[in-house]
Formats: C-alpha cells, structure tokens, sequence
C-alpha cells in the first residue's frame, strides 16, 4: 500500500543521531560482486523532457475487446485528468548497471509491506522499488503523475475518484494489471486478518472499489477529506488479484515474509537473495514494462542494490572506510566530525561528504511534557523548563556545532509559526517565571518549594548519547533548585510508560510529513486516551475547531495557515521543551557516483541515492587509477544548498501538486 | 547411585516448571510487551514520515487494540497463557516467533552453526590451552614465567571482550590501519563455493579475532584452578611417597600429580552439552555476527516472548541434564565419590 517513509524505532534512533568481503585482500576499490559494469557513458543524452515520451506505444498493450469509452483500445481521455507536461525525475546522463552497497542496522523480521513488522524503513524500500501506486507524485513539484493509471477523475463533490489503468501495466509474472488488482489490494489492506489497524482504518475511509471494466476502477470516499485522493492514488501500492484471490491477510502474514508477491515496478528480490541476518540484495529486472516512460528516465539505475545488515555503527563506519561499504547515511554529527572530518581518503577525494540542504520535514525532538500532571499543568513552569535548556552551549560542546535550535513543531517547512517564542536560555527569566507559579522558597537542600514539596522532575529517555545533554540540563535545573533524575529505559519501555500517561517528561523524537497530520498530537479527543501520539494531554479549544476545518481545506496555502494557527497554539502552550534539528542530510559516499543536482531530491532523504544515483564510468576510473597510485581527486564543496535555491525560486506552498488543484 | 540418579532424574521436572512459571510470569510484568510494542510501531508509523505520500494513521480505536492483543494472545489469562505454551512445549512445540513469523526451533536452529563453532572452539582452546599452562606455572611457582602468565591472564580476564573487538577490528579490519582480517561477518560470502580446505580456512579467518574476544576472559579461572588444583596434590603424602619411592619428577607430576588434580575440572564436562546455546550478545554485535547471544538478547528487548522462552527452555533443560552428567562423571572419574 503506502509509500511509507516509516521509521522503525531502531532506525529513528539512527536518524536522531546523527562485508564481509574480501577477507585478507588489501584495501580494493569499493566495488560490489556479481555486477555488470555500468554501461556506456550518457554525457550526450538530451535533457529536454520532451525527448522523453509519458505514454510511449500509448495503449499499445490493451486488450482488444475492452471499449476505448472503457478505457481500452483507443481511449481518448476526454474529461479525464492527466499529467503529460512534468520534469525530469532522474537524470537523463545516468548509466545502468552495476551495485549499490548501503548498510541497514538490523535485519529485517520481514519484507511485506502489510501486517505486523512491515512499517520499517526497510519494507518501505523494497515496497517502492517493487510496487507502484495508481499515480505517484513529482517529488520536486508535487504535482501527481501517472503510473499504474494513465488518467484520473475527480467527482466535483471530491468524494468519488475513478482512474484508467494503463493498459501496458504489467506484472512481473507477465500478466496484465487490470481494475480488480485495486479492487483485491483495498480488500486485503481491511481485511482484519491482515493483522494491520492501521491500513484497515486509513483504507476503510473508503467503499469497496467498484471495477467499471478490465481498465477502469471507482472508489468513493465515505467522508470528505483533501486527504483521500492523496491515500488512495499515491500511497496504495497495488497488489496482484490474480494472485490475493488464494491469498488472505492471514495467509498474507504468514507465506510471504521474504517471498514477495509479484510487483509492478522495477526491481524484485527473490528468496535466495534473502541471506537471512546477513544482507538483502534488490535486483533489477529485464522487462519492466514501463522502463521507457518519462518518470523513469535516469532513475533505478543500478543493477543491485545490496543493503547488508551491519548492527554496530562503529563497524560500519569501519567498512565504509575500507570499501566494503559504498554510502554512508546517514552520519552522526560525531562520526561526520571525528571519523570523516580528518580522514585521508576524504581530503584526497577520494570520499566525498555532503550536507544536503533540502525540504525534508524534520520533526521535532525535545522532552514531552505531562501536562496532566502538577505541577507541569502550569504553563509558567513548564515555559521555565524550556528556558533552562542552554542549546547554544549543547549544540556548541556536545553537538559539534552540527544542529540548530528549534522552535516550531514543523521546523523548516511551510507550515512552521515564524512568531513562536525563540525560546533563549535565560536562567533569570525561568526563576522569575517559577516564582510567579509559587515555586519561590526553598528547602534545607535549595530545592524549590511550594507548599512544602520541592520540585522534583523525572525525566524518561532512551536515547543513550543524549545523556551529556540532559545531565547538562539538569545541572543547570540544579542551579535554580530543581531537582531533575534521569531514568535510562527501553524505547518500548518508554513509549509504553508514556502512552500510559506514567511520565513527567520523556524525550521524544517524532518525525515530520510532507503533509502534515497533526490530529492525533494535538486533538483534544486524544488528550485522556491511552495510547496515541498526544503525549503531553495538549488540549486547545481553538485547535480542536482548526483540525476538522484543516482535514476538509482543499487550498494548501490556507492549509499551511491553519498549521501555522496550530503551531503558534502548541508552541505558546509549551508542551515540549524544544530540542534542535540538523538542518541538513549529511552524507558520505566513495567518489563514483554520478548524482542528480542536489544529491537527493527536494523532500527526500538518505534512502533517495539507490533510486537516483548511478555509477559514473570515468569517476569510477578515475578512483581506481587515484587508489592505485596514491592521487588526489577534486573536493567536491561539502554544503549542498541547491533545493533551498530552487525552493526560493518554487516555493512550495505555490505548487500546484502541493495546492492540490492538479 | 541409580536411586540417586534417578531421583535427579525426577527433580529436573519440578526444576524445570519452577524456571518456566518464574520466567512467564516476570515477562508479564515487563512493561512494554508484544501488544504495547506493535502499538508503538503504529504510532511511529503515524509520526514519522518525511515521505511524500505517508498516511500518518489516526488513534486506534479499542476494539483494534483488542484484536491486536487476541492476535498475541493476551486476551486470556496468565495462567491460560502459560498452560497453553506448556502444553505445546510438552508436544515438543516451541511455538511461533512473533517477530520472525517462523517456528520458534527454526529461528534457534539457525544460529546453532555460530554457537557450536564458538562453544567447541572455547571449550578446546579452554582446555588444551588452560591445562598445560596452568600444570607449568605450578611447576614453575613463583618463577617470571609464572608471575607473567598470570599478569597476562589477569589482563585478559580484566578486558571487556567486545571492547577489545572493537579495538582489533579498527586495527587490523582494514577500515583505519592494517587489512589483515574482515570486517565482520561469520563467514565468507562465497562459503557454498569454497573447497573443503578454503571452508577452513575461511572459517578460521573470520572468526579468530572473535574467538579471541570470546575466550580472552575465560582463560584465567581454569588456568589457575588446574594450577592450584595441581599444587595441591603436589603437596598430598603420596607425592612424596612417590619421589620418597625414586620416582623421577615427570613421572610423579604427569602420572600421579596431574591425574588427581585434572578431577575438579573434568567435573565441568558434563555441561559441555549447552555449548550449542553458547553465544556473546555484545561480541556477536561488535563482529555482526548472527549468533545465539544477539538472538537472545534481541528477542527480550523486542518482546518476542516465544523466542526468549523457547531459549530458556532448551537451556534449562541442557543445564538440568548437563549438571547431572558432571556429577556421574565425578562420580566415575573419583572413586571416592559416590551419591547417595
């Protein structure tokens, strides 16, 4: 189903922070096993889009005895919606051919996309190489395009969607992708032995998808939301009905943990490319059927893409410094400073280290406040504890200067207050702030007082190398006479503790979407239930009028204003006393790669490289010859600021995809 | 002695119960078990995202939080729970991995390679190693080679064994200094590929620097009890009767001394039967090994409860069996050993 950019907890601690060939060889180039060369170079090929076609051999494949007012044989698209007129996604210069070698800190339980388990970051990857949506969306503009469906319609009351499948659509067994495919991927995704709520409650927004024909499916939505377009078009990943009709969710869950069902997109991992605890390789496939279309041009280049499960961090910094390891991301901002900062390779060119600057939505961190609790009910004091944080000093001293401060719940995205409070570490202002709560005497320790209680806080975290910042913190809560005490859990131990409400502060880190969806952080209806993301019982009677306005605005840039609204609520409230952000995506890679302009693309991340890079023939030459002989190779400049250029130049909030309006 | 045995026999039933109930019953008092970590993942899934199309699911309503935990069964009771595991243990059923959706003996299973090649490894250089070297510092009391075999292994005994991974895995992993082993891994890639003698080899050259770290630790405690245990019998009459007798002082160590003293350490063979068990979490994670260590360590930090207690059983009952096994061999090795 979704293209979920979904971290699992293990990995989010990876994000927060920051092979085993060979044996006795001497240091190789890094180069993977079993590949083909990459082919021929492509320095010539044309970058005007229109060299490039969207409907090559247009319905070429139909099937003869389905109508053209069916969406077969001639179809026409009159009064239907489409996208012919978008950008370049991948380069036009890439090369095919040869591996991709990344590392991922544990071995995946399971590789479906669906059911318990399936909402890693790794299941995300192999699901968007191996499956496609109904449409999918520019990742510079937003702007939907087409993919398993040529065309699209959208009822005026936006409860009622219909899209033609592209009739040359095939699967990877061959067969044809036809309308029942969307209508047995809805029902395995809300069937309850699928084990998975979640997709049963985004999916059950919708009524059974009606097949109009072999190429033409319906579906309504049974509430309105500027959401449901979004769900069903981009983020469903189709699955074979030809298949799923033997096939239930339990079924589902229990055959196909590393056996994949067959996929429409470019790529596919069979089972013996599964080495279980050890590595993962996806492999290109011949015959994908839609290899020649615009959207495709430049990306999924390489042959394999190798992800080899090394659990220790430090090893795998080791292994990307010997080549076993292509790219490294991302990289810790101590690994980026100490490891890489001074390394040879990486002064001769011979690795090459970037910070991105791109739009990728960073969340925020910082410690959840249990605002049901005294006396962190009152918002002096809790304004008190966020100006206790000196950040300039732990972003200085412990963070390698490599994060900045943050003061908005969307932090570098449209949707951030620019009138928040900044938040300065100010000592004299907390104490004054204290007092005016009542916490002013003090007992025998020079603990603050009220009423004969000393305030005494305990903070939940299990973020190991955040502890110098918080015993920082509580030095500094010390010096105004609170008591702050530390307690080192498990991530599940945590967030169960939290979801229980058994917490005064916790440390938290919740991720950003590119599409905000802030009702179940903010919503009072979640404040007093266990078990959700309103951790802090955030409670706003302004928000709670906001949010169903917000789920039924179709104008994104009165979406942004109402998040702003929200933002602007929650941050004055103090729920959480703020943290920081790196502002960029640092990350490291041996100088051969060939990359589209800005590394990445505009809001994605360090799982964009395998879909857009490839290996560039004379870098790769030109490495090997400067690791035989000792040479230098250019130092690329390591800030990379293109996207935040581009987006001067795009705002995001004006595109049209991001409006909607498309 | 049969009686004696037979009713060890007997006890290992009681035994056996007693671990499993203590066992299932903490886990049930952990916070955060199977039910509670999958609602996490689903409220991560809902926070997380920087993907252009993430869904960022809503609450879940009460009666999906019931299905989830019918689905993990614990919609029963405690006791029902843990009848209902037994009963499938009794039927040699281990049950299902929660978090590998494979037969909970097939995920074990797969790590025997590791544990057995760590286990056999440790216990032969334990012993080939340890022994002699302890009868040579007895031999040698008080001589430089015995205050500086004894500071070594000290040394060794002090070192964590995952800090000295990392420190030789930076040294000679290629990755900063000298390319002399891999980086990691248990064995070569190309395994199915490779000659009986590139098998051993191969094997041999992954896994010594992890069987170094492994056994750095283990070698003082047998070393000096085969030294202290030989010292002794070095001062028992019948040592001296011997030399009293003109017996040379080979014969008298090596066939009379070393015998004697060689029975407090054979007495630990009989748990030689656990070796397929053996495993170091915090080695195995250094040298990303998949061995049993990782597996078990992994499998109580994510909650996968069938996978804890299916180790925990195998293990308490090779324990159980392996302490028996020691006190027969006692038995038979000392005859003045007899049970009642």
């Amino acid at each position: 189903m979704r293209n979920f950019h979904v971290r699992s907890l293990f990995l989010l601690t990876a994000v927060v922070l920051s092979a085993c060939g060979g044996g006795t060889s001497r240091e190789q180039p890094p180069q993977g096993s079993n590949t083909s060369s990459p082919g021929a170079s492509q320095a010539n090929a044309s970058t005007n889009k229109t060299d490039y076609p969207v409907f090559p051999n247009a319905d070429a494949g139909a099937d003869p005895s389905v109508p053209a007012e069916q969406g077969g044989k001639g179809f026409k698209g009159e009064g239907w919606q489409t996208n012919t007129d978008y950008e370049l996604i991948g380069s036009p210069q890439a090369v095919k051919g040869g591996t991709y070698r990344e590392y991922q800190p544990d071995f995946p339980t399971t590789l479906r996309i669906h059911g318990p388990d399936s909402s890693l970051i790794f299941n995300y990857m192999v699901g968007s190489m191996v499956y496609e949506s109904l449409l999918t969306l520019h990742p510079s503009t937003l702007d939907y395009l087409p993919m398993l469906a040529t065309h699209w319609q959208i009822s005026p009351d936006k409860m009622t969607f219909r899209y033609r499948i592209d009739p040359n659509a095939r699967w990877s067994d061959g067969e044809p992708v036809v309308a029942d495919d969307v209508v047995a991927t809805w029902s395995l995704l809300t069937d309850k032995s699928l084990q998975d709520p979640s997709e049963a409650l985004t999916y059950g927004k919708f009524d059974k998808p009606v097949a109009e024909s072999k190429y033409i499916v319906r579906v309504h939505a049974k509430e309105l939301n500027w959401r449901n377009f979004l769900y069903f078009s981009a983020s469903m990943q189709i699955l074979p009905s030809h298949i799923l009709k033997n096939v239930n969710g339990a079924a589902y869950v229990k055959d196909y943990n590393f056996k994949l069902l067959p996929g429409t997109g470019p790529y596919e991992v069979r089972e013996a490319d599964v080495i279980k605890g050890k590595s993962v390789t996806i492999h290109r496939r011949a015959g994908y059927w839609a290899d020649k279309i615009r959207r495709n041009v430049g990306t999924g280049n390489f042959d394999n893409i190798t992800e080899i499960i090394v659990r220790d961090r430090s090893l795998a910094t080791e292994m990307f410094k010997k080549g076993d390891l292509d790219v490294l991301a991302p990289v810790t901002a101590q690994d980026w400073v100490e490891q890489l900062g001074k390394l040879d390779k990486v002064e001769a060119g011979l690795i090459q280290r970037r910070k991105v600057h791109n739009e990728t939505p960073q969340g925020h961190m910082g410690l959840a406040i249990n605002m049901r609790k005294p006396p962190l009910d009152d918002v002096k004091v809790r304004e008190a504890l966020q100006h206790l944080l000196n950040r300039p000093l732990i972003i200085e001293k412990l963070l390698y200067n490599e994060y900045q401060a943050i003061n908005s719940y969307y932090s570098g995205q449209p949707y951030a207050n620019p009138n928040n409070p900044k938040n300065e570490y100010d000592p004299a202002l907390a104490v004054k702030l204290l007092a005016d709560a009542g916490w002013k005497d003090r007992d025998a320790q020079g603990r603050l007082t009220k009423n004969g209680q000393p305030l005494s806080i305990e903070v939940l975290y299990f973020y190991k190398q955040y502890e110098s910042a918080l015993t920082t913190y509580q030095e500094d809560l010390r010096k105004v006479g609170i008591s702050l005490n530390l307690r080192f859990l498990t991530p599940e131990t945590l967030y169960t503790l939290v979801g229980q409400h058994k917490f005064e502060l916790a440390l938290v880190s919740l991720g950003g979407l590119v599409f905000p969806n802030p009702e179940t952080s903010v919503s009072s209806a979640f404040a007093d239930q266990l078990n959700n993301n309103n951790f802090t019982g955030f409670k706003n009677k302004r928000v709670d009028e906001l949010l169903p306005i917000y789920d039924k605005e179709f104008d994104q840039k009165k979406r942004i204003a109402i998040i702003r609204e929200i933002d602007g609520l929650q941050a004055n409230a103090h729920d959480y006393v703020l943290f920081w952000e790196s502002p960029y995506i640092r990350i490291a890679f041996w100088n051969k790669f060939g990359t589209p302009p800005g590394y990445l693309s505009r809001f994605g991340d360090y799982t964009d490289p395998p879909g857009l890079w490839w290996i560039d023939p004379a870098k790769e030459a030109a490495l090997k010859q400067a690791m035989a002989s000792n040479g230098k190779l250019p130092v690329g400049p390591v800030d990379d600021t293109y996207w935040l250029d581009y987006a001067k130049q795009h705002p995001s909030e004006e595109s049209e995809g991001f409006s909607g309006k498309k | 002695m049969t009686a004696y045995f037979l009713r060890r026999f007997l006890l290992i039933i009681p035994t056996f119960l007693g671990i499993t109930v203590a066992v299932f019953v903490i886990m049930q008092f952990v916070p955060g078990g199977p039910v509670e970590r999958r609602l996490l993942q689903i409220q991560m899934a809902a926070s997380q995202g920087g993907g252009l199309t993430a869904t960022g699911v809503t609450s879940l309503p009460q009666d999906a939080i019931e299905q989830i935990r019918a689905y993990y069964g614990f919609d029963k009771p405690v006791h029902t729970r843990y009848l209902q595991w037994l009963w499938k243990v009794l039927h040699l059923d281990l049950g299902t991995s929660y978090i590998y959706q494979d037969p909970v003996w097939d995920v074990i299973k797969s790590r025997f390679p590791v544990s057995i090649f760590l286990g056999l490894t440790g216990f032969l250089l334990g012993y080939l190693i340890c022994i002699p070297l302890g009868v040579m510092k007895a031999v040698r009391h008080g001589s430089k080679f015995d205050i500086v075999s004894s500071a070594l292994v000290f040394m060794g005994y002090s070192v964590p064994g995952w800090a000295l991974g990392t420190a030789l895995l930076v040294l000679f992993g290629g990755g900063s200094f000298w390319s002399l082993f891999p980086l990691g891994g248990f064995r070569p890639d190309n395994w199915a590929y490779l000659s009986v003698w590139g098998k051993i080899t191969g094997q041999l050259h992954y896994m010594f620097l992890p069987v170094v770290c492994y056994m750095i630790g283990s070698f003082a405690t047998l070393t000096i009890l085969s030294k202290n245990s030989l010292m002794e019998n070095l001062g028992q009459d019948y040592v001296r009767t011997a030399f009293a007798k003109g017996l040379n002082e080979r014969r008298v160590i090596f066939k009379h001394a070393l015998r004697n003293s060689l029975i407090p350490l054979v007495t630990g063979l009989g748990n030689v039967i656990s070796l397929i068990l053996a495993g170091s979490f915090l080695i195995e994670r250094v040298f990303n090994i998949d061995g049993m260590g990782y597996l078990g360590y992994t499998a109580i930090l994510q909650r996968d409860y069938p996978v804890a207690l299916g180790i925990l059983v195998i293990d308490s009952l090779l324990m159980l069996v392996g302490n028996i096994l020691s006190d027969i061999i006692y038995a038979t090795v000392d005859p003045r050993i007899r049970f009642k």
